[in-house]
């Protein structure tokens, strides 16, 4: 269980859960559609890739055809041997997996088919129940969040003395990455100028925005890494972070949400993927016309598919990296809201300075209720998904969002119980 | 008082004598900001106060801004800066506004408004605004007035220069820009990076919020040639007329191709017919051609006589700019350099040499003054007006930077160099070598004044830390 990235995952019945699990009411198969026996991830993907005709690989080939990539390529060699982070990222750049870029084009594209469109409509170019704008839509969220991750993939560098030896390799490797990630975003904007929709546009804009600020959200630790806040105080919460109904074309909550437990986390979870994804949709709908409505419910149809992507990406990584999973990741931030004791162990790596004990707080989150409340939030979740979903009329797209949501909460909770 | 309640400033601009030479465009502090100015009998008729025939005023009381080297243009004598002033004026602020709107993290906003902070030239504003004024002058005649949409294409024009600016500091690993220390000298390259992109992605909604399909287009071009252009730094080509071709396509990518852009996007934000955008468009592509290649005409020229050594800071880069290509005509040893990319030792030395026995930087200057002449050429054909002047001058100041106000900028500088609280870092930065001090980024930025030797900076630098070190004890 875990780890390959082509594994292909089984999933126990939907019925047999109920005996194990606390809620009982796990998505009727009337949401999942007849033969929602097994839910198995590649083969919901693939048939979702079918249905809306997704090219299998995002790596068209054409755009590797490029006088620029192969500049850059060629200086890639120069990077082999040194540990630059790009190294590290290339292979998921490349290869497709769960934790990546390839599917928020496919959801994008399941959402936009899954609303249809009006008849006025029907003179535009489509296929598959896909306006040809949305698919270049679908392309050009895909190329903006892979623009952002290689950027995401420079090393720390600052000046010559702190790096040491491997300076040059590493500056190197930073001119690629920069390169190539700003070739990427510029093709963006230039795609988006052909779409001759400025509302998509600003829209699309804002969630790069956002991208960038979950970069710097809360606390940063020596090494470039995110750290929880500290917990506030129950009686001092003014708010919650309703990010359902805010204006999404200004930025995105606020700093007071650091400390807030679940609300940090949905506000990290939304800048760093939940935007970009939720705007995607959003965008979708403009193209096809289908009013501030529609808007709307596709705006929260991919920020909950956000949320519950990635609550199964911090679980996952919770288990199966026990000794440097990630310190704002669900379980650790519910666990620190919950019992605000946890918390000690961060903060006394902080003031001693030194690395957090990872084995430590790895029992001590296990040790508290916070998984149970995880699971809590997976299904809530999911039921948002699937309420969601509700108001987009073609069955088939729609069903295979649900396919999507509930495989992703299967394999979560399989975590969770072992 | 104006019709919006504001005072009216213009009086004290006729009267008051401010030293010659574009300033920080931070003078008068808050000002009317609205798109028209104040009109002489204001609260009177009309939106649009006859403004041009104002300014007609004003120029002609204007002193010549020139030391003489500038052709007489008769009684109008128009320097572009003073004439915009007003509308420039809250162009930085403007930029840090919408910046800070959008974004809680302080740490970021701080990288991003970095080169916002109205030192530098404003050049690309400048002109987008002031062909903005231009066309709507050739337009709509004496009543046209600055659209706030082409104001905001000076700003995204600015931010994208800054965008790129910050981007290509980490490529290059530059110390120094606009007197300060770059911004990959304060923070690491991955913060720089998404600093950029930041501001990115703020330039494209504000570009998108002019909702206008054909400026969209025609500003999303820019980034995509400004990352091209940087590419193609990357790449060689082999044959000697390949090189000077594929020099001037990554000039103009890098350079003209915002100028031009931002100005043809004015010109089609005021309406003006397809001939009048395309002339538009002819003179930024000049001009930023002629700006560019003064540039690196100015890495040979200006290094050997402030510095007293070669510095040249593009052939250490292994870059291989116009003056070498012009000088490997009559020094066909300069083309293995040039394929090498100058990193053997001695190339840089070498290479100098022979750019300045050879007739490169004659050359040079020639290619220069023959853009600079065509922009003009171009700009005469709109319609007559103090801003259809302002363009003619434009183009001699790009051409005569090194005598009229660039120097009187720089020196300028020079003197709020010293009092900036993060020069403070020349002191903390010991790899700073002489060498690193004096190789500064090269596009349209200042550099350090002729005549001060980097002993004297140093010392300078010394003076103040320990002037500051005083005061605190005291």
């Amino acid at each position: 269980m875990g780890g390959g990235i082509m594994d292909i995952y089984h999933i126990r019945n939907g019925r047999s859960l109920m005996v194990t699990g606390w809620h009982t009411s796990f998505p009727p198969s009337s949401c999942l559609g007849p033969d929602s026996g097994e839910l198995n991830w590649r083969a919901v993907v693939s048939e979702a890739e079918q249905m809306v005709g997704y090219p299998t690989s995002f790596l068209n080939l054409r755009w590797l055809f490029n006088d620029e990539i192969a500049v850059a390529a060629t200086q890639l060699r120069k990077l082999v041997g040194t540990n630059h982070p790009l190294l590290k990222s290339a292979k998921n750049i490349l290869v497709g997996s769960k934790s990546n870029l390839q599917s928020v084009g496919l959801v994008v594209l399941l959402v936009s088919k899954a609303a249809g469109f009006g008849p006025d409509q029907l003179v535009e170019q489509h296929s598959s129940g896909v306006l040809n704008a949305q698919r270049a839509l679908a392309e050009i969220v895909e190329m903006k969040r892979t623009g952002h991750i290689i950027h995401k993939a420079m090393a720390n560098l600052r000046d010559r003395r702190a790096s040491g030896g491997q300076y040059e390799d590493l500056l190197c490797g930073n001119k690629i990455v920069l390169l190539s990630g700003d070739y990427l975003l510029a093709k963006c904007l230039k795609h988006l100028g052909d779409l001759r929709n400025n509302e998509v546009t600003e829209l699309i804009s804002t969630g790069l925005r956002d991208l960038v600020e979950g970069d710097f959200f809360g606390e940063i630790d020596a090494d470039g890494n995110p750290l929880p806040s500290k917990p506030k105080a129950s009686n001092t919460i003014e708010r919650n972070y309703d990010w359902e109904n805010e204006n999404n074309l200004g930025k995105l909550g606020s700093n007071d949400f650091l400390g807030q437990g679940k609300d940090e986390w949905k506000l990290r979870t939304m800048l760093t993927s939940g935007s970009l994804l939720a705007k995607g949709c959003q965008a979708a709908m403009m193209l096809s016309k289908q009013g501030m409505e529609m808007e709307r419910e596709a705006y929260r149809l991919g920020g909950h598919l956000a949320m519950i992507w990635q609550l199964y990406l911090d679980v996952k990584d919770f288990f199966t990296h026990p000794h440097s999973y990630s310190l704002v990741g669900a379980p650790v931030i519910i666990a620190i809201w919950e019992y605000p004791t946890v918390y000690g162990h961060i903060f006394e790596a902080k003031l001693e300075k030194r690395g957090v004990d990872f084995k430590q707080l790895f029992y001590a989150v296990r040790s508290t209720r916070a998984l149970e409340y995880l699971r809590l939030l997976l299904h809530e979740e999911l039921m948002a998904v699937v309420r969601c979903t509700e108001r987009f009329p073609v069955e088939d797209a729609r069903l295979a969002l649900n396919k999507m949501a509930a495989s992703i909460h299967s394999e979560a909770v399989q975590f969770l119980d072992s | 008082m104006c019709q919006f309640g504001h005072k009216v400033r213009r009086q004290t601009v006729f009267v008051k004598l401010k030293p010659p030479g574009p300033t920080p465009l931070r003078i008068f502090g808050r000002t009317c900001q609205r798109v028209t100015t104040c009109g002489p009998a204001c609260g009177s008729t009309g939106v649009v106060p006859a403004a041009a025939g104002a300014v007609r005023r004003l120029a002609s009381s204007l002193q010549s801004t020139s030391t003489g080297s500038l052709p007489d243009y008769g009684t109008q004598i128009v320097d572009p800066y003073r004439l915009l002033e007003d509308d420039l004026n809250g162009i930085y602020e403007d930029i840090r506004s919408e910046l800070e709107r959008n974004t809680n993290q302080a740490e970021l906003n701080t990288i991003a408004t970095y080169y916002f902070d109205g030192q530098g030239k404003a050049l690309r504003p400048m002109v987008a605004i002031l062909m903005a004024r231009a066309v709507n002058y050739h337009v709509y005649g004496e009543n046209s007035a600055l659209l706030p949409s082409q104001r905001q294409v000076a700003m995204i024009s600015e931010m994208i220069h800054s965008a790129s600016l910050i981007h290509d500091d980490v490529i290059d690993q530059s110390d120094f820009r606009r007197g300060k220390p770059s911004v990959n000298v304060l923070w690491n390259h991955k913060k720089v990076a998404m600093a950029g992109d930041f501001i990115l992605a703020v330039a494209s909604m504000m570009i998108a919020r002019l909702r206008s399909d054909e400026v969209t287009l025609v500003l999303s071009q820019v980034v995509t040639d400004l990352v091209q252009g940087e590419f193609m730094q990357l790449g060689s080509k082999e044959t000697e007329n390949e090189r000077f071709a594929h020099y001037l396509t990554k000039t103009y990518r890098k350079t003209a191709s915002l100028i031009a852009n931002s100005v043809k996007a004015v010109a089609l934000l005021s309406g003006a017919d397809e001939a009048t955008s395309e002339l538009a468009f002819q003179y930024g592509r000049n001009l930023g051609l002629s700006f560019q290649l003064v540039d690196d005409l100015l890495d040979f020229v200006s290094s050997a006589q402030a510095m007293g050594k070669p510095t040249a800071a593009d052939l250490r880069l292994g870059l291989a700019t116009a003056p070498v290509l012009f000088a490997c005509e009559k020094y066909p040893e300069l083309n293995p350099m040039i394929m090498r990319r100058f990193q053997e030792a001695g190339d840089v030395e070498k290479a100098f040499e022979l750019v300045h026995k050879s007739r490169g930087l004659e050359q040079t200057r020639f290619l220069a003054r023959k853009h600079g002449l065509e922009a003009a050429r171009l700009a005469a054909e709109l319609a007559d007006s103090p801003y259809q002047k302002g363009l003619v001058v434009t183009t001699d100041l790009v051409l005569n930077r090194i005598k009229t106000y660039r120097a009187r900028f720089v020196a300028q500088r020079a003197r709020t160099v010293e009092k900036h609280p993060s020069f403070q870092c020349v002191r903390t930065l010991p790899e700073l070598s002489e060498r690193s001090l004096l190789i500064q980024r090269v596009r349209g930025t200042d550099r350090l004044p002729k005549f001060e030797s980097v002993q004297s900076l140093l010392e300078r630098s010394e003076r103040a830390l320990v002037k500051q070190r005083v005061r605190a004890l005291e």
